[in-house]
């Protein structure tokens, strides 16, 4: 039962992400709310298969890949970050927009 | 089989995740993670393992575990207050200078990694021990908060 709940709240960051995606018309605000998206819900959803499976070897083997997923997936978002940053897009042109 | 005896600490943490990874424990699959593992400390050797020792300084495991908690409640803490921040459309990113006092190449790795994990913050370069970070922070604070928020919260540990 509590799975359920901590899946639904997995959704509601996916589209709260997206939302935000379309709403905000700035470059930098797009790629942090996009960053917000795979870490907290794939987060989110991992837990949830953490509680649904128990303690079992199969939840080790869940923390395991959500250990890996909190080391690897900042790296794509600064990657994006730092070539706009060292292309020269200025943040202040982006806030006007 | 030299370069293996001299790093078996990482030959050994590879073969134990190639295990609990798989689950499978027939002979083939043995021989191969036994394999891998070993091909992949040996070419380590020269980039984490020097001639004596480990290189760089590894914190101890009870403050990793400490870190692990506090990041998982700070990034649940501040997703909420992004969706506050969606829903009123309230975003002006601005660029924040971060000095940070260790000089230890892999805890500030550990904290930009932090900082970039946590919902409105994400760090875009780094110099030594200055980090670039971009936030959401309001402009007019000059992001004092940020810099001593963040050196409360995951500096603090180590």
């Amino acid at each position: 039962m509590i799975y359920k709940g901590i899946l639904i709240l997995s959704w509601v960051y996916i589209v709260f992400g997206m939302i935000g995606i379309f709403r905000f018309k700035n470059m930098y605000a797009r790629l942090l709310t996009s960053s917000k998206i795979d870490t907290v819900a794939a987060l989110t959803i991992i837990i949830a298969m953490i509680i649904k499976s128990g303690i079992s070897l199969l939840s080790l083997r869940l923390l395991l890949i959500m250990i890996f997923i909190m080391i690897t997936n900042p790296v794509n978002n600064h990657i994006i970050a730092r070539s706009a940053y060292l292309n020269g897009i200025n943040i202040k042109d982006e806030i006007k927009k | 089989m030299k370069l293996i005896k001299e790093n078996y600490k990482l030959f050994v943490l590879l073969y134990f995740f190639w295990i609990v990874l798989t689950l499978d424990f027939q002979l083939t699959n043995l021989i191969i993670g036994l394999g891998i593992s070993s091909i992949v400390s040996a070419m380590t050797k020269w980039i984490l393992y020097d001639k004596s020792k480990f290189k760089i300084d590894t914190p101890m495991l009870l403050n990793v575990i400490k870190f692990f908690f506090r990041l998982m409640i700070e990034i649940y803490k501040s997703s909420f207050s992004y969706i506050v921040r969606i829903i009123k459309k309230d975003c002006e990113p601005i660029f924040i200078e971060i000095n940070l006092n260790t000089k230890n190449p892999l805890i500030i790795t550990m904290i930009s990694n932090a900082i970039t994990l946590t919902p409105g913050t994400l760090t875009v370069d780094t110099d030594k021990n200055k980090l670039m970070v971009l936030s959401i922070d309001d402009p007019t604070k000059k992001g004092t908060d940020l810099n001593k928020e963040i050196k409360e919260k995951y500096e603090e540990i180590f």
